[in-house]
């Protein structure tokens, strides 16, 4: 037996991917958790859709979640693509609103270039398709079909780190096909990596799978045939599993370590960030929209801002210093100003909407808030 | 322009009762209803058929002398028995009626491929919907085989009178005019009178009333009112005239549409009693045959010319009609069913043969036709240079199956076909022979075809594959090692390569219930010192959670 080792399953979809994944994130995360697996990668096809609540049951389980995504490409094989940190995070998302905004919703069509000019900051993954034929690596050389693909993959992405994936999902030739996909990662030099394709976080899933499947082919299950899978090989796998599955090839066990601790990108990094609001050089936000209350203050009461009033504005700013909602009453005050300068009647909440309005309709002025 | 002859036969259901009985043919006589049928029905005595109708029971039909003391369809039966107290009768049968005429129509295919019987519904003074039937044949281009179309109507009449038939006829451009002259010449016409010469229609129809026109009574009877009494008088009026008479546009329209129907200013598409064949060969004999061995020369000689014509169109058959038309007005017909298209004579004489002995010759076969009925396109095949045989071999393969088909039945003859399924057991089927080529296996689901057996990748199939799976000894390693020794039948083998495993779960949706009892199967392809190779699986799992019994092992398929 081989010593349980550390795995980080790097290519999961839930049901996000539809039609297709049996398990919500939730599960996958969990059963990962439970099995002792050092991270996840919730992937799905072409979308980010299944993140948040794998974020959410992460966050409360104290796991380490991947984001990421599986990239179908038109003229190349299948890529599943995790972004490092924040910029690439924002990449990805820019890269997959490309995709989806080319064709009808539901679909996505992404090209190789594409994801080459996002690639800055992103790991990537090579699934080989699902029909691929392990024999002719054996007798060939180079130059066909994966072999091919593989090698445009890596020279067009030549300066970001790629990884060809391996699976052993109880085909039969196993074996074999491992071998294959070793020579290879030789030959056109990209790391295997092992991976269990997830498609379900247990093997109970199975029938859902299949009714699913069958649901996708349009068809019933007792004319499926080989719609289905063979069996429910592709549910989360414990580390031990896997290196048992992996024990000639654990390099590609120990490189899942590595991807998963390169990617430090999580969910929370993700605030709202307010539009940049003007203010005057060398001053703060906070600092103006302070000066400005109490240049109001002063206004309103001629004779000296009342003691209680002066602790209200103080606690006041206070909490809006604390909340970082400055800049949102410096465009506020910028509306009512511009109200008040046209003879506009603004009051509260509604006044604003009014202004904004007319500001939009009389010179066209970039929409604020 | 089409040649359409209308057949008349008005007195169909009494007439074919006393031909059926005149034959003894079981199939005519035999009543759905129970009801008492004659032994005999002589056309001395006051006969009718009765049906229950409107009101009682009701005459639907009646023969000469029963007309002639005043009965006629449509009456109640009460009524006539008071009127005339010797009437017979007996219950009328619609359905035989039908079936008959049908089959009159079918033999009347001597005369043109495209004909059918049919029947008109009419009411009685009374109310009581009454049936006529007639037939009709498109002839265009037929008549001169016979001398002329008034020799070829002359030929209709002399052959249904023979078998006891009334019968007149009509022929014209359009069904509508062809019916008009034969219902309603009053059976007077005769030689050219029945006659409207191409494009003289309504020439040969002026004369005929108004109802030969198929309008329902009221029609007829406004129409009447209004002073039409021809159709030459109908149409002679102008349209706009006519169309205010009647209560509404639709009305006058339908009235219109029937003059317009016999006129041939309206199409009138009337459905065949066949398809008509893609290719047709025929042969008529002045002196029937009347034995079987001058029949078998001739039908060798029919399927040489059929071949000939299939082979000039690029054509194959599926399907082949032989029809023997007796003298006595009854049909006899052989039709053979081929797996795959071929136009081969021998091939197709062999298969004729086959079941031309169980054919009756009758009083004799005064006509032979032979319908390829469903064809497809059939290029010739090349003579190969090659030696290649697989063309040859699925030929031969196709008429072996076409051969045993043919002699033994439909459904008795199968063939074992791949089917999609990951379970080894389902993966193949039987199903009804059918010589597709062997090159092409037909599996089902065809969207997944593409993927097809390849989808199942590295994963080898044994040659043979064994039924029940045969339990053996092993010693492998747990959880999932492929193992190293293992008997079976008292022999032990020492494995030296394996491959495995392929883990194959069962098929769920066949186990619901009852409650499951197969378990998934971890297949290894084992090779022991000498070559052989098994196939071997471990059924259950040691790493399974819920396993109550111990994980067993079975040879399930060896390799050639």
């Amino acid at each position: 037996m081989i010593k349980p080792a550390e795995y980080a399953e790097l290519h999961a979809i839930s049901n996000f991917s539809f039609l297709e994944g049996a398990s919500h994130p939730e599960e996958l995360v969990a059963q990962a958790k439970a099995l002792g697996l050092t991270a996840l990668a919730i992937t799905d096809r072409n979308t980010l859709a299944g993140v948040v609540r794998a974020h959410v049951a992460a966050k409360e389980l104290g796991f380490k979640l991947m984001i990421g995504a599986r990239l179908d490409l038109e003229d190349a094989p299948s890529l599943v693509c995790l972004p490092t940190d924040r910029a690439a995070y924002g990449r990805l998302c820019r890269l997959l609103s490309l995709g989806q905004g080319r064709v009808i919703k539901g679909k996505c069509s992404l090209q190789l270039a594409d994801v080459a000019a996002h690639a800055a900051g992103q790991q990537f993954i090579i699934l080989p398709p699902p029909g691929w034929d392990w024999r002719p690596i054996l007798t060939e050389s180079e130059g066909t079909g994966l072999h091919a693909n593989l090698q445009r993959i890596r020279q067009t992405l030549s300066a970001h780190p790629v990884y060809l994936a391996a699976s052993a999902g109880y085909g039969g030739d196993d074996c074999a096909r491992l071998a294959a996909l070793e020579i290879l990662s030789t030959r056109v030099q990209l790391p295997l990596v092992a991976t269990n394709m997830v498609a379900m976080h247990a093997p109970q899933r199975r029938r859902l799978a299949d009714v699913l499947a069958c649901v996708r082919a349009g068809t019933v299950i007792t004319r499926a045939g080989f719609t289905v899978q063979a069996n429910a090989e592709r549910h989360i796998k414990s580390p031990a599993e896997m290196g048992r599955l992996f024990k000639d090839y654990p390099a590609a066990i120990s490189r899942t370590i590595e991807i998963a601790r390169a990617c430090t990108f999580s969910l929370d990094e993700l605030v709202y960030e307010y539009p940049d609001e003007p203010v005057p050089v060398g001053t703060t936000p906070d600092a103006h929209l302070a000066q400005l209350s109490w240049e109001g203050a002063s206004e309103r009461f001629p004779d000296g801002v009342p003691p209680e009033v002066a602790v209200t504005i103080e606690r006041e700013l206070a909490l809006i210093a604390h909340m970082k909602y400055a800049p949102y009453f410096l465009t506020v005050h910028d509306l009512v100003r511009f109200a008040r300068g046209r003879g506009i009647l603004c009051q509260g909440c509604r006044a604003t909407i009014k202004v904004r309005a007319r500001v939009n309709q009389d010179e066209s002025a970039p929409e604020v808030g | 322009m089409k040649r359409i002859v209308s057949i008349c036969l008005p007195h169909w259901p009494i007439e074919r009762l006393v031909v059926a009985l005149a034959r003894k043919s079981p199939s005519l006589t035999v009543a759905r209803s129970k009801s008492v049928v004659p032994q005999e029905v002589s056309d001395e005595v006051p006969f009718a058929l009765v049906e229950a109708g409107h009101r009682g029971v009701r005459l639907s039909a009646v023969n000469r002398t029963a007309f002639s003391c005043g009965l006629k369809a449509g009456d109640a039966l009460a009524d006539a028995r008071t009127r005339v107290p010797d009437l017979k009768v007996c219950d009328a049968q619609a359905h035989l009626d039908r079936e008959g005429i049908r089959r009159l129509a079918r033999w009347l295919g001597r005369y043109g491929i495209q004909r059918n019987a049919y029947g008109i519904a009419d009411k009685s003074a009374s109310g009581h919907p009454i049936r006529h039937y007639g037939a009709w044949i498109d002839i265009s281009g037929v008549a001169h085989l016979y001398g002329g179309e008034a020799e070829l109507l002359d030929d209709i009449e002399a052959r249904l009178e023979q078998l006891g038939l009334t019968v007149t006829t009509g022929l014209a451009d359009t069904f509508g005019a062809a019916h008009a002259l034969a219902w309603y010449g009053g059976g007077r016409l005769k030689g050219e009178q029945r006659i409207a010469a191409p494009n003289e229609t309504l020439a040969a129809i002026a004369h005929l009333p108004i109802a030969a026109l198929r309008l329902d009574g009221p029609r007829v009877h406004l129409l009447q009112r209004l002073g039409f009494k021809t159709i030459g008088a109908l149409a002679r009026i102008p349209r706009i005239a006519l169309e205010r008479r009647f209560r509404s546009h639709d009305e006058s329209q339908r009235v219109m549409l029937r003059l317009d129907q016999a006129l041939g200013h309206k199409g009138e598409p009337r459905r065949p009693l066949v398809e008509q064949p893609a290719v047709s060969v025929r042969k008529p004999f002045t002196e029937p045959l009347m034995s079987a061995q001058p029949l078998d020369n001739e039908v060798r000689a029919l399927v040489a010319r059929l071949c000939e014509k299939l082979d000039a169109a690029s054509l194959g058959v599926r399907c082949v009609l032989l029809s023997l038309y007796r003298c006595d007005g009854t049909i006899g017909e052989v039709r053979i069913r081929l797996s795959r298209a071929a136009r081969a004579p021998d091939h197709l004489t062999g298969l004729l043969f086959e079941k031309l002995p169980a054919l009756d010759l009758g009083f004799g076969v005064d006509l032979l036709v032979l319908d390829a009925i469903a064809t497809e396109q059939l290029v010739s095949d090349q003579q190969s240079l090659t030696q290649d045989q697989a063309i040859a071999q699925d030929a031969a393969h196709g008429r072996l199956i076409d051969r045993l088909v043919n002699r033994l039945g439909a459904g008795q003859v199968i063939q074992l076909a791949a089917q999609e399924s990951h379970w080894p057991e389902c993966a193949q089927i039987r199903q009804p022979a059918r010589a597709t080529s062997q090159r092409s296996f037909r599996e089902p689901s065809g969207r997944q075809n593409r993927m097809g057996l390849s989808q199942l990748g590295g994963a080898r199939r044994p040659a043979l594959l064994l039924a029940p799976p045969e339990q053996v000894t092993v010693i492998a390693e747990i959880p999932d090692g492929a193992p190293v020794q293992f008997s079976w039948r008292r022999v032990r083998y020492t494995i030296v390569r394996s491959q495995g495993p392929e883990r194959i779960e069962p098929e769920w949706w066949k186990q619901l219930w009852p409650a499951p009892g197969l378990r998934s199967r971890d297949y290894y392809v084992l090779e022991d010192q000498s070559g052989a190779r098994f196939w071997v699986f471990r059924d259950g799992r040691y790493d399974g959670e819920t396993d109550d019994a111990p994980p067993g092992w079975f040879v399930h398929g060896v390799f050639a």
